[in-house]
């Protein structure tokens, strides 16, 4: 079926005497497969020359991922090329270290501790612990503990598993479990702390449905407010943040219900549902409300009068018990706002459950972990899951893994948990199995192995097969592998499809990557409870402290992928920092306190202490902290070890007994000064943009004005038309068939950073790490710039990359032609031309060339990675956004063997483009007048990054639409 | 000086006798005398430095410019400055020995030797840092117009090939003005030496007689000289010095 597929590669010095059918060199070959980076599962499609993958693309008939992938689905490639995977099975020795053994030796000690652990009878033994999985794989390991005679053995666990949201669900909905949303069709969002564009249930997905919810449509522009305590990325594309206490968020979910009750803004509520609300609202009037949140009541009024104006408003809530205190009653605040409306209920479909549903709550986990530390668990096994990592330190994860008498892991690469297991039995990762994922029912994505193992790996299934058929005999397992077994399952589903032939189903899967016979549209009618539920009064913690956030980041989700380079090296959209974490501070909070940039704090609470470098910045109102999850590893790998800080160590030990989760109180930690620093590695230069207007909005009503009247946005254009005589210095550049240009809409643009993940996986671009971020040297071609209005109160992105100039400055005072205009107007840099003076860099008003400072490499295996069609930039070298230009060549050449003399708009795209999630970023020629781009910048909103100095860009910024809302 | 210059050091007068040009040469020749260990003490300690600084330079060129601690946007750092430092320390020479000569300062010929040396030599220096701050030194040669197959030629545009130019003109003219001008002081010590140096001396002094004719040809050459790197000093302030 596929090159390399199966066995450890055997490496020929002449390869391929007789070459795989699909090997065809210089040829790309595109399988799919589904990311599981995260549960969210989207559709990709795996890049694969020569016999290995070099990128991956959204797969653009998956109804998840549509086309797109996140920064982390990007990145998900050194997942596969880390260099610190496990190499093969290894054994624990008696000095605690690890001896290399066979596949052999390492199943049939498995095996033997198995079989002694069933002798002793008894459920509850042997435990499986695994993320989230479905379908097959989750069959076959249901089936291979039952043949164990073991009950409930699988444990699913998720840092992120939202049992808030879940017992939020049950009490006003009625169903213990997270729904499927569908954002695209409010026009009226209100999130309760939900970062839905970063990490929140399906990011990816949502962030899809957000392009077509949030940005300006004709006139009209829809409306998202954001209430919680921190200014996070999903935060900042709203209209409005509304900054709370940490904790209060309920309180302005309560403040807005009694609004619309007090002013009888919702009409057609039914009489029970009115009086259950204004019950439990009346302890809640608006100005304690906002007096309980620190809001201005004047906001809770506001958001209101639009929020029952709105035909199909919809509340989510975050659902995070980590994150901040009264994460259940938040969710039952957020949900009763959306039995308000009653359209608001088709947004919310719980006929299509999430999966995430099926993860286990952190009691179950915490009764798993007692029953461990008991002595009740022979055998512990793991596989994709760090809980010693994303568990509480107060509970000691560690400890109960050590007190069960073999532990045996599964996880393909090492990790604070996998350091602990006495059998290390490495599993492929993704690319390299089989295998199938649901993220809700209907949607099934389909995993195959895009290339050969890199690693002495084998896939679960087949471990699990092997060692149940060693220990219970053929007959139990009635498949040869785990292939089949994937097989067996799917004939099951083809013949309920009412397929004709397995065989043709089959190919089908594999080819488009999955199964998705889901329906769009509404499900049935649910009659809802009438809902009770008693908000209590924040709780008000005597002490000094400042009260702490804690909150995942769309770049390390739970911290599982903080050994990936790209996720470190991309610098956090908000605070734009990079390798390592940071607590945020608001400056005002931080000059009080004495406390500056870099400076390495200790922040304890009752239940741990960590060592954390401050970063004052606004994305926090004043008296508030708050730490990203995802750094502060010890043992998951060279890039990620010894990076400051995992805010899981400040949490307490106990469970919520309302809902099951990680119960948190409002931790107020103490914060003080070790003396030390840790110098944050941040890439903005600056918070603001000193006036200089480059990442630029306009209002609603001054757009529809402009719009109204006809004007036409001032643009130097980038054409032979853009002459003027009486500014250009040199004669005008003549194109031939195209001009190409991009048009960044920066009101599609959520900051989210996939962009440049997949440039760096385009391009080769190097990972230069830490030490040369805070000298200043990264090498991205493409970056996402955060600048915080003047009062510090929100920021504007702005998508920064080569700007092609048409009049361009790097190009003229190359002394040998390295920079140079092609016909088709791209400003090429001839790597084999230039002999590193950098005076093309000096002279570039963007800063978007980027110079070689050293030879930068990457460890084996993640050489593997590198595009072949791209050149490796040696010392010396200046480098920058090349617009692709190896697809605008590659597309060339397959119109013309196509028979086609042009191509044509949406022939192809650049590799940002084409994951941006929001089509906020469109590439075209300019010379063809029918492309979107040649539409787009006459726009209102179009215009140019510092335009007053005639460089006249082909990178056409659309300016980001504001709104105002007021009572 | 004239053409009864006398033979040898050892009929040098005293310092009360400075009548003759005879004389005054034996006085000046006088400081032409062998170096002593001091001296070649200093000689070791400047080529020791001269090392360090190739030593640098080969690790600069091993490993990558990131060496130098020059980062974006200060893309240049001190290699730009030692550049314009050593370019500025150059055009002093010249203005001192050029635009005093051509002002009739007489006063200038006690200085104008060393000072025309210095600019030699600092253009010399200079000359080397766009050289040490290159990414890639070892392909300089392509920014010189060379003939070569594929019609590259430099980009004329470029104000660092307005450099390259502008550096080796003023080097090329600050030279051919300091060795002008000691063309006659070369022929002295010619006729009063002998062997080996005598004939590396006269090759040097292109044969100088000491004649009316050649006296008004090297003051007329010395003169467009010194008109030609007045505004060369200017030229030289190109955009990078």
């Amino acid at each position: 079926m596929l090159s390399g597929c199966g066995e450890p590669a055997t490496r020929y010095l002449i390869p391929y005497i007789h070459p795989p059918e699909d090997v065809v060199p210089g040829k790309a070959v595109y399988y799919a497969t589904t990311c599981r980076e995260c549960p969210a599962g989207c559709g990709m499609l795996a890049k694969n020359r020569e016999g290995r993958i070099v990128k991956v693309e959204g797969n653009p008939a998956h109804p998840v991922s549509g086309g797109a992938l996140c920064m982390r689905g990007q990145a998900s490639l050194h997942g596969l090329y880390n260099p610190d995977r496990f190499t093969g099975p290894m054994q624990r020795n008696a000095a605690g270290g690890f001896d290399p053994i066979t596949w052999e030796s390492g199943e049939a000690i498995l095996a033997a501790k198995l079989s002694e652990a069933v002798r002793k009878g008894g459920n509850g033994r042997i435990v499986v612990m695994t993320d989230l999985m479905t379908g097959s794989l989750h069959d076959l390991t249901g089936l291979w503990l039952s043949e164990m005679g073991q009950r409930n053995g699988h444990i699913m666990y998720e840092p992120w598993s939202y049992e808030p949201l879940k017992k939020a669900n049950q009490a006003v909905f009625g169903r213990d479990a997270i729904p499927t949303y569908r954002f695209d069709e409010l026009d009226f969002l209100i999130s309760f702390n939900a970062g839905f564009l970063e990490t929140w249930i399906s990011n990816l997905e949502f962030e899809r449905q957000y392009g077509s919810f949030h940005p300006i449509r004709g006139e009209r522009k829809n409306t998202f407010v954001f209430v919680g305590p921190r200014l996070s990325m999903t935060a900042n594309n709203a209209d409005l943040w509304i900054a709370t206490r940490p904790g209060t968020e309920y309180a302005v979910g309560l403040g807005i219900i009694r609004s619309i009750l007090d002013k009888n803004l919702a009409p057609g509520l039914p009489e029970n549902r009115r009086e259950a609300l204004a019950s439990m609202v009346g302890n809640w009037p608006v100005d304690r409300s906002a007096a309980v949140a620190g809001c201005d009541p004047g906001l809770i009024e506001a958001v209101a009068k639009r929020f029952a104006g709105a035909a199909r408003p919809l509340a989510v809530a975050e659902g995070l018990s980590q994150c901040l205190p009264n994460a259940t009653e938040t969710a039952v605040a957020a949900n009763l706002l959306c039995t308000i409306k009653s359209a608001t209920l088709s947004a919310i479909d719980f006929n299509r459950e999430s999966s995430h549903t099926l993860a286990a709550r952190a009691d179950e986990v915490k009764t798993l972990a007692e029953r461990m530390r008991s002595g009740e668990v022979d055998v512990f096994l793991f596989r994709g899951v760090n809980p010693v990592f994303s568990l509480p330190k107060s509970w000691d994860f560690a400890g109960a893994m050590k007190a069960v008498p073999f532990v045996a892991g599964l996880s393909p690469a090492v990790d604070e948990t996998g350091v602990l297991a006495h059998l290390v039995l490495p599993t492929h990762y993704s690319f390299e199995s089989w295998g199938d994922y649901s993220p809700r029912p209907g949607v099934t994505g389909f995993m195959q192995p895009v290339m050969g193992p890199v690693f002495n790996t084998k896939h679960m299934g087949d471990i699990l097969i092997s060692t149940g058929k060693k220990m219970k005999g053929e007959e139990s397992f009635p498949f040869k592998d785990f292939y089949e077994a994937l097989q067996g399952y799917w004939t099951r589903i083809s013949a309920e499809a009412g397929s004709e032939s397995f065989d043709a189903f089959w190919r089908k899967l594999v080819m488009q990557g999955g199964y998705w016979p889901e329906q769009a549209g509404l499900g049935p009618a649910r009659s809802l409870p009438v809902p009770a539920f008693n908000f209590p009064d924040p709780e008000q913690k005597p002490g000094t402290g400042l009260p702490l956030v804690i909150y995942p980041t769309i770049q390390f989700y739970d911290g599982r992928m903080a050994n990936h380079m790209w996720v470190q090296e991309i610098p956090d959209p908000m605070t734009q920092a990079t390798w390592g974490g940071w607590l945020e501070i608001h400056p005002e909070t931080a000059g009080k306190l004495g406390l500056n940039k870099g400076d390495l704090l200790r922040v304890k609470t009752d239940y741990g202490t960590i060592r954390i470098p401050a970063l004052p910045i606004y994305t926090v109102p004043e008296g508030v902290v708050a730490i990203p999850v995802g750094q502060g590893h010890s043992n998951l790998g060279r890039f990620a070890n010894g990076l400051p800080a995992n805010p899981f160590e400040l949490l307490a030990p106990d469970i919520d007994p309302v809902c099951g989760a990680i119960l948190r109180q409002g931790l107020n930690p103490e914060i003080e000064k070790t003396g030390e620093t840790f110098d944050i590695a941040n890439t903005d230069g600056s918070f603001f943009q000193h006036g200089r207007e480059m990442a630029v909005a306009i209002s609603l009503e001054e757009r529809n004005r402009m719009a109204a009247s006809g004007e036409k946005p001032n643009l130097y254009y980038p054409l032979p038309d853009g002459y003027r005589e009486s500014k250009d210095f040199y004669p005008r550049q003549m194109y031939k068939e195209y001009r190409w240009a991009m048009v960044v809409d920066l009101d599609r643009c959520t900051g989210c950073g996939a962009c440049v993940a997949a440039c760096y996986s385009e391009n080769n671009v190097a990972v230069v790490k830490r030490e040369q971020v805070l000298k200043g040297r990264e090498m991205s071609w493409i970056r996402v710039q955060r600048y915080f209005d003047d009062d510090g109160k929100a920021a504007k992105w702005l998508v920064m990359l080569c700007q092609h100039c048409d009049n361009a400055p790097c190009e003229y005072v190359c002394p040998i032609f390295a920079p140079h205009h092609s016909q088709e107007g791209l400003n090429n840099q001839i790597y084999n031309r230039c002999f590193g003076t950098r005076f093309c860099s000096q002279n570039d008003p963007y800063k978007v060339r980027r110079f070689n400072w050293y030879t930068f490499t990457r460890p084996e295996p993640l050489k593997w990675q590198l595009n072949p069609d791209v050149t490796v930039r040696q010392k010396g070298v200046m480098e920058k956004c090349s617009f692709c230009v190896h697809r605008i060549i590659e597309a060339k050449l397959d119109a013309k063997v196509k028979g086609r003399e042009k191509l044509r708009d949406g022939d192809f795209t650049t590799a940002c483009a084409q994951t941006c999630p929001t089509g906020a970023l469109i590439f075209g020629s300019l010379l063809d007048p029918e492309s979107r781009a040649s539409k787009l910048i006459n726009d209102v909103r179009a215009y140019q990054v510092l335009a007053h100095l005639n460089t006249k860009p082909a990178v056409i910024y659309l300016k980001r639409v504001t709104q105002k809302i007021t009572v | 000086m004239g053409a009864n210059v006398s033979n040898g050091v050892a009929e040098a007068a005293g310092p009360q006798d400075l009548t003759t040009y005879g004389a005054v040469d034996d006085q000046i020749l006088g400081a032409m005398w062998s170096p002593g260990g001091f001296y070649w003490l200093c000689v070791a300690i400047t080529g020791l430095g001269v090392l360090v600084g190739a030593f640098s330079w080969a690790y600069q060129i091993s490993t990558g410019l990131g060496a130098a601690n020059i980062t974006h946007p200060t893309m240049w750092g001190s290699y730009l400055v030692n550049f314009v430092f050593w370019v500025g320390i150059a055009h002093s020479g010249t203005l001192i020995s050029a635009i005093l000569f051509l002002f009739r300062a007489s006063w200038r010929t006690t200085i104008s030797r060393s000072s025309e040396a210095m600019t030699v030599f600092a253009v010399m220096i200079a000359g080397l840092f766009p050289l040490i701050h290159l990414g890639r030194v070892w392909l300089v040669y392509w920014i010189l117009p060379y003939p070569n197959q594929r019609n590259l030629w430099p980009n004329f545009q470029s104000p660092l090939v307005f450099d390259v130019v502008a550096v080796s003109t003023y080097l090329t003219v600050s030279f051919l003005f300091w060795y002008t001008g000691m063309v006659p002081d070369l022929a002295t010590i010619r006729d009063r030496t002998a062997g080996i140096r005598n004939r590396i001396y006269g090759f040097f002094s292109l044969g100088w007689s000491g004649s009316s004719k050649s006296w008004r040809h090297y003051g007329t050459a010395y003169l467009l000289f010194a008109a030609l790197a007045t505004p060369l000093v200017i030229s030289v302030h190109s955009v990078v010095s």
